[in-house]
C-alpha cells in the first residue's frame, strides 16, 4: 500500500524510456507492415488474403504473453500485496484485451478467406476467443470488485485461475471440435516445417513490433495508473488537512 | 481439531440449515425442472433430436442451478456476517472452501439426480445400463463446476453486481467442464466404447485435480481484507 | 511558577469548597475540581501512565485510581507477563485512506481497555486487525507474545463480539452455539454451550430459532456465543449499537459479571456506556492514537471534555 512503499511515480529527468518504446514499436510496426505487404512472397493457395497471417499471428502472441504477465504479476500480488504488483496485472490486463481482440478480428477475417466462414469453432480461434472472455470478465471484476484492494485481489485470484484453465480448455475445445477437423488450408505456425524463408523474417519482425508495441503500450498505463493513485492519495490527505478547522467550529490553532 | 472433522462440522450447518429453510433445494430443483420444460417448448424436439439434445440441456441445467444454489448459500453467510465469523474459528480458513463446496456438491448432485430422469422422461430415453457411466460423468463434472463456482461465489458475494458476476465468472472459467461433460454424457448415451469417452474424464479429472487445489491455496487470500 | 503536587494544593481547597454539593457516582466531588482547577495556574501535572499526542495541555486534573481487584490483577500480571496485546507502529491503509497510523498500544492481560472515537476513526479497523480478520499494512502485532499471522490456533484465545451477532437466523440458539463450540474444539460442546444459555439467561428459548429473537436476546446470545471458548481476550467492536438503555444497562452488567480474569477491548462513541467498565481509555482520532490513559476515570465529564478537546484539535501523529 501506498504508505509503505515509495511512492512509484517521482519526478524524473532524462530520457523518457516509455515515450522511446512507443516510437520503437511504432517503427517497428510500420516495418513489419511493409515487409509483409511488400518483402514477403505472395502466398500459393490464398493469394495476397493471407498477409493477414502478419497480423494475427503477432496479435494472438500478444495475447497470450500478456496473459502470463498477468499470471505471473498476480502470484507476485498474492505474494508481497504490493501495489506494483496489481498494476502491472491490471495494465497488462486492459492491453492483452486489445491485442486478443486484434487477434480474434484478424482470425476471423482469414478464417472468412480460408474456410469461407466469418467464424467456425476451430479450436485455437475458439481458445483465442474463450480468452478475451476471460479478459473482459477480469476487467469487470476490477470494475465491481469493490474498493479498498478487494478488486485488485479478486483479479488477482481470477489471473491465476485464468491463466490455468487456458490449457485445459484447448484440450477440451480440441477434443471437441475432434469430430469435425476443419479443412488444413495453411499451417499459421510453419517454423521449420515449410514456410518460406522471407515470410518467416516478415513474421518475425511484425512479432518483435507487437511485443514492443505491448510494453510500450503497458508501460504507458500502468504509469497512469499509478500516477492515479498519488493524486488520490494526495487528495485524500488534504481533505484530512483541512478536517480539524471544520470540526466544531472552533477555531483550532493547527 | 481436525481437517476433516472440521470439514465435517462446515458440511453438517450448512445441512442443517438447508434442512430447516430448504430455500436451495427447492430454488434449485424447481428451477432445473422448468428449464427442461422451456427448452422442451424451445426446441419442440422430436424423439430423435431429443436424444441429441439431452446432454446439452442437462448440463446447461445443471449449470445456471449451481448458479442458484452457490450465491444462494454464500448469502446466507452474508447475512449477519457469519463469513467473518467462520474466519474467527481456529482451523485453518481454506477449510471453509473445502465445507461449502462439499455442501454445494451434495445439493448440485442431489439436482442432477433429480433431474436427469424427469429429463429423459421428457426426453423418453431410456437410461438403463448406462446409469453408472453417467453417474461418474456426472460426479466429475459436479465437483468441477463446485470447485469454480464456490471460489467465484465467495468474491461475487461481496461485489455490487452479485447475481450478475456469478455466472460471468463461472461460465468462462468452467467451459471445459461443459464442453467436455456434455460430450462425454453425449458420448456414454450414444453408446461409445469407454476408450472414446476416456479423454473427456480425464479432462474432467485434470480440471477438478487442478481446481481444488487452487480454491484450496487462494481462498484465505480471497477473504482477507 | 512551580506549584506543590495537586494532592496538598488543590485538592484540600476543593474538600473544603465541596462540603454541600450533591455527588453522584460519576460525579465524586460534585463537579467541584474544575473551579478548583480554573483557580489553579496552567502547569505541568504528572499523569500517571498517560500519553497524549500533539496536544493543547487540557489541565486535566490527574488523581489515583482505585482498582477494586488490585491485588488479584497484579497477582495476574505476574502470572503472566506477556502483554495481551502489544502492536507497534500499525498501519492499516485502504488503497490511498490511511485509516490508521502508527497505532501503538499494549494491554495487559486482565485490564479493560475501553477505545473512544467519532465514526471513521479507525476503531472498527483496530479491532478487526487485533481480531486477526484483516491484515496491517506495516506495523507488528502480537497477541500473548504470538505472531497471529499464520497461527490458527491463537484464535481459540480470542472472542470477538461486532455489532453484526455472527449468528445464523435459520438455525436455533443452540444449534448456534453448539456450532461455534465444536469448531473452537471445545471438549464438552453440548454441555458448555447449554451452560451459556443458561448464564445469559437464554435457557427456555434454546430452541427457537435465531430469526425469533429480540435485539436484547441477540445480543445476550452474541456474548454467550463470544465467550463459550473462554478466551482470555475478548474484542467488542460498538456492542452497544442499537439498545436501548436497559439492554445496554444489562449488557454491561453481564460483562462485568463475566469479565474475570479477562482482558477485554471494547470499542464505542458513547463515553457513559463505555466508561464504567474501563482500567484505561484510548482516544482514536483519524486513524491515529490521540490520547491513552487512565486520566480521571471516575468523571464522565472530564473524560467528555478530553475527548472533546481532543477531537476537536484533531490530534495528527505522522
Amino acid at each position: 500500500m501506498v504508505t509503505t512503499q515509495p511512492r512509484g511515480v517521482v519526478a524524473r529527468t532524462g530520457p523518457d524510456r516509455v515515450a522511446a518504446l512507443v516510437w520503437l514499436g511504432l517503427a517497428l510496426a510500420v516495418g513489419g507492415q511493409f515487409a509483409a505487404l511488400l518483402y514477403a512472397p505472395e502466398e500459393a493457395t490464398m493469394g495476397n488474403a493471407q498477409r493477414i497471417f502478419y497480423v494475427h499471428v503477432p496479435a494472438a502472441w500478444v495475447g497470450f504473453l500478456a496473459f502470463a504477465v498477468v499470471f505471473g504479476t498476480s502470484l507476485g500480488y498474492l505474494f508481497t500485496r504490493r501495489r506494483s504488483y496489481d498494476l502491472a496485472a491490471w495494465a497488462s490486463t486492459e492491453v492483452g484485451v486489445v491485442f486478443t481482440t486484434l487477434a480474434i478480428l484478424s482470425g476471423s477475417v482469414w478464417g472468412r478467406y480460408a474456410w469461407g466462414t466469418w467464424w467456425s469453432w476451430d479450436p485455437r480461434l475458439t481458445t483465442t476467443f474463450m480468452l478475451w472472455l476471460i479478459y473482459v470478465v477480469a476487467l469487470m471484476v476490477r470494475a465491481y470488485g469493490g474498493a479498498g484492494g478487494q478488486a485488485s485481489r479478486f483479479a488477482a485470484v481470477l489471473g491465476v485461475i485464468g491463466f490455468l484453465d487456458i490449457p485445459l480448455i484447448h484440450l477440451s475445445v480440441v477434443w471437441w471440435r475432434s469430430l469435425h477437423p476443419l479443412p488444413v488450408v495453411v499451417r499459421p505456425e510453419g517454423f521449420g516445417s515449410g514456410l518460406h524463408p522471407a515470410m518467416l523474417q516478415a513474421l518475425l519482425v511484425n512479432v518483435a513490433a507487437f511485443t514492443v508495441l505491448y510494453l510500450a503500450l503497458f508501460s504507458v498505463r500502468r504509469r497512469q495508473m499509478a500516477t492515479a493513485d498519488v493524486l488520490a492519495e494526495l487528495k485524500d490527505d488534504e481533505l484530512r488537512l483541512a478536517a480539524p478547522r471544520w470540526a466544531g467550529g472552533q477555531e483550532v490553532p493547527s | 481439531m481436525g481437517a476433516l472433522s472440521a470439514v465435517r462440522l462446515l458440511v453438517w450447518k450448512d445441512l442443517l440449515l438447508e434442512l430447516r429453510t430448504k430455500e436451495i433445494l427447492t430454488a434449485m430443483a424447481v428451477f432445473a425442472l422448468l428449464a427442461a420444460v422451456v427448452f422442451n417448448f424451445a426446441f419442440s424436439p422430436s424423439p430423435a433430436q431429443a436424444a441429441a439434445l439431452l446432454p446439452g440441456m442437462l448440463w446447461v441445467t445443471l449449470a445456471f442451478a449451481a448458479t442458484l444454489g452457490l450465491s444462494r448459500s454464500f448469502v446466507l453467510e452474508r447475512e449477519q456476517q457469519c463469513l467473518e465469523a467462520l474466519r474467527l474459528f481456529p482451523v485453518d480458513r481454506s477449510l471453509i472452501y473445502l465445507g461449502k463446496a462439499a455442501a454445494n456438491l451434495l445439493f448440485l448432485l442431489l439436482v442432477a439426480v433429480l433431474i436427469l430422469p424427469a429429463m429423459a422422461a421428457l426426453s423418453g430415453i431410456a437410461l438403463g445400463s448406462r446409469l453408472l457411466p453417467l453417474a461418474a460423468v456426472l460426479l466429475l463434472g459436479g465437483v468441477g463446476l463446485v470447485a469454480v463456482g464456490t471460489i467465484f461465489s465467495a468474491m461475487s458475494v461481496h461485489t455490487r453486481i452479485r447475481e450478475v458476476l456469478l455466472p460471468v465468472l463461472l461460465f468462462p472459467i468452467a467451459s471445459p467442464v461443459l464442453i467436455a461433460g456434455v460430450k462425454a454424457t453425449a458420448g456414454i448415451l450414444a453408446g461409445w466404447p469407454l476408450r472414446a469417452v476416456l479423454p473427456g474424464l480425464r479432462i474432467l479429472a485434470a480440471f477438478d485435480l487442478v481446481f481444488v487445489v487452487l480454491g484450496y491455496l487462494l481462498f484465505e487470500f480471497l477473504l482477507e481484507e | 511558577m512551580s506549584q506543590p503536587h495537586p494532592r496538598g494544593g488543590s485538592w484540600t481547597r476543593f474538600k473544603a469548597l465541596g462540603a454541600n454539593r450533591s455527588r453522584t457516582r460519576w460525579n465524586p466531588t460534585g463537579g467541584l475540581w474544575f473551579s478548583a482547577l480554573r483557580s489553579a495556574p496552567k502547569a505541568h501535572r504528572p499523569t500517571t501512565g498517560g500519553r497524549i499526542g500533539h496536544l493543547p495541555d487540557t489541565g486535566v486534573f490527574s488523581r489515583p485510581i482505585h482498582w477494586p481487584q488490585e491485588s488479584g490483577k497484579r497477582a495476574l500480571r505476574a502470572r503472566c507477563p506477556v502483554q495481551a496485546i502489544e502492536t507497534r507502529e500499525l498501519e492499516k491503509a485502504f488503497g490511498p485512506v490511511r485509516a490508521l497510523r502508527r497505532v501503538t498500544l499494549e494491554v495487559a492481560a486482565g485490564e479493560c481497555l475501553v477505545i473512544f472515537g467519532p465514526n471513521g476513526a479507525g476503531k472498527t479497523t483496530l479491532v478487526k486487525i487485533l481480531a486477526t480478520l484483516m491484515r496491517p499494512s506495516a506495523g507488528t502485532l502480537r497477541l500473548f507474545g504470538r505472531n497471529p499471522q499464520g497461527d490458527d490456533g491463537l484464535r481459540r484465545l480470542i472472542g470477538v463480539v461486532s455489532h453484526h451477532s455472527y449468528l445464523y437466523t435459520g438455525l436455533t440458539a443452540l444449534e448456534n452455539l453448539l456450532f461455534a463450540a465444536r469448531m473452537y474444539g471445545v471438549p464438552d460442546a453440548a454441555g458448555r454451550a447449554a451452560e451459556m444459555l443458561e448464564i445469559v439467561g437464554l435457557g427456555p428459548r434454546r430452541h427457537d430459532l435465531v430469526r425469533t429473537f429480540s435485539r436484547g436476546m441477540l445480543q445476550r446470545l452474541t456474548i454467550a456465543r463470544a465467550l463459550v471458548h473462554d478466551p482470555p481476550l475478548l474484542l467488542l467492536d460498538e456492542p452497544y449499537t442499537g439498545l436501548d438503555r436497559h439492554a445496554a444497562e444489562t449488557f454491561s452488567g453481564l460483562l462485568e459479571r463475566l469479565r474475570g480474569d479477562r482482558t477485554i477491548v471494547l470499542t464505542t462513541h458513547s463515553i457513559e456506556q463505555g466508561l464504567p467498565l474501563a482500567d484505561r481509555i484510548l482516544i482514536l482520532v483519524d486513524g491515529a492514537v490521540a490520547y491513552e490513559g487512565r486520566e480521571g476515570l471516575d468523571d464522565r465529564h472530564a473524560v467528555g471534555r478530553l475527548y472533546t478537546q481532543v477531537v476537536r484539535s484533531g490530534a495528527w501523529v505522522h
